[in-house]
């Protein structure tokens, strides 16, 4: 943790830290380099970074499972990925504070006055409003309270992990908590969700470092994804794409069709309708990714992935439409495009009620407008 | 790009007359292409995996350049340090 050095610009920072510029350099190179932005980009990003001062970043963690900020803190190359936390003054985040209590939490109410209106709120999880909140709290305050508060004076809001983008597993049917994403309680302010079960680490930190360097909001798609990182389907940029075109696809696991690398769609692969960047960037260093293991995408990074149907069973054009077609993500916009113009969140509701298509939907404990 | 568009590009631009590698956070190196101000630039993490392979058009590229503060750091560090040893015991 960080606490009085938020002063000291990223390059002194570095300094201290024995980080090379060329090393930083490199960070930023690596990092522009895999959102496809012009070559010269990076070593601009770095010498502007250097001269400013470290932002300050409020981390915030509400129902989550922590495969997230292990995403980030354990990622392959972990001397570069983790400059990240060099280049930015991470003020707040309960898991990797060394502080505890009310030490802790007074860090985190400090870090939001001293910067207020210019920090950066990461928000990890999804929010539970059930039980008048009850069902996560810290420090005797609940998790929507909390959001709320650290809401008022963030510049942005980055939401890492479907969690906080989507809702995520906890607002996976019967949704017992009441769960809801970051832009089902908050709708006055930037929101950029960084979506997917954890979301690749390349992902996190690019988008972090381009709203830091820039101070804009990269473009988004409908879901309020950075469209560089989820412009196009897994589908789009896979390898087996070609056999798709063929028609040679495996049956199951074992047969000839899997041995020889065929396209998984009929083993319910949901790359046709997923948009990440899996399939180019890859996991753990450029390794592999799902489908080059065998495995067929179950669709993480969209919105009610866990409530669309079997992972095993080839997509049904009724939870996620065809490859192409834009119905459910249709449907995923008018919840967003409601919060984001704040309109009454009874409509955000109805539409996400739609978009889950089940019956019973937990009424009377709606999230109140942020 | 295909392995094939790739070696043909290589071929194309050739080996120019520059080479130097750069050990931060990994090894990068750096070649000048046989086509004057065109480098091919590959940046590795320290477990040797690519992280960014780039063709940079410019005079000389950034990472190796040295940057001005930090010459006139060294110069500080430089003269304090002269000073010191040409201090007698």
């Amino acid at each position: 943790m960080t606490q009085g050095t938020s002063e000291l610009t990223v390059g002194e920072m570095l300094l201290k830290y024995g980080i090379s510029r060329r090393s930083f350099i490199k960070f930023c190179t690596a990092t522009a380099s895999a959102m496809a932005l012009p070559p010269w980009m990076g070593p601009a990003m770095a010498e502007q970074l250097r001269n400013s001062p470290r932002p300050s970043v409020v981390y915030l963690s509400f129902q989550e499972c922590t495969g997230c900020a292990e995403s980030l803190t354990r990622s392959f190359a972990p001397t570069i990925e983790n400059l990240i936390f060099n280049t930015i003054s991470l003020d707040y985040n309960d898991t990797l504070m060394a502080a505890a209590g009310e030490a802790a939490e007074s860090a985190r109410t400090k870090a939001m006055q001293d910067n207020f209106g210019k920090y950066v709120l990461v928000v990890d999880g999804s929010v539970p409003t059930g039980a008048g909140g009850a069902y996560c709290a810290a420090g005797g305050r609940s998790a929507v309270d909390i959001l709320r508060e650290a809401a008022k004076g963030a510049a942005a809001i980055v939401c890492v992990g479907t969690c906080a983008s989507f809702g995520g597993i906890p607002f996976a049917d019967p949704n017992p908590t009441t769960a809801w994403p970051v832009s089902g309680i908050i709708s006055d302010k930037p929101i950029i969700n960084v979506s997917g079960c954890p979301p690749m680490p390349e992902v996190i930190t690019g988008t972090l470092l381009q709203f830091i360097s820039t101070g804009q909001v990269p473009d988004l798609d409908e879901h309020r994804r950075p469209k560089v990182f989820f412009g196009n389907t897994i589908h789009d940029r896979c390898y087996r794409r070609p056999f798709y075109d063929q028609g040679k696809f495996a049956k199951s696991f074992d047969d000839e069709g899997a041995r020889n690398g065929w396209c998984l769609y009929e083993l319910g692969c949901k790359g046709p309708t997923t948009y990440n960047a899996c399939a180019t960037i890859k996991w753990n260093g450029g390794t592999s990714f799902p489908i080059q293991s065998g495995h067929g995408c179950i669709g993480c990074s969209e919105p009610g992935f866990w409530d669309k149907g079997s992972f095993y069973s080839a997509l049904s054009t009724a939870a996620w439409g065809k490859a192409g077609e834009v119905a459910p993500r249709q449907v995923g916009k008018l919840a967003a495009g409601a919060a984001a113009v704040g309109v009454a969140l009874g409509v955000a509701s109805a539409g996400v009620s739609r978009l889950r298509q089940r019956p019973s939907e937990p009424h009377g404990n709606e999230p109140k407008g942020g | 790009m295909s392995p094939q568009d790739r070696s043909e590009l290589e071929r194309a631009l050739g080996e120019g007359e520059v080479k130097a590698t750069v050990r931060a956070a990994g090894l990068s190196t750096v070649r000048e292409t046989r086509i004057c101000g065109v480098w091919w630039v590959e940046h590795r993490d320290e477990a040797g995996e690519l992280m960014a392979e780039l063709l940079e058009v410019t005079q000389v590229p950034s990472i190796l350049a040295s940057a001005s503060d930090e010459i006139a750091a060294a110069a500080r560090a430089l003269r304090e340090h002269m000073s010191l040893a040409a201090r007698p015991c």
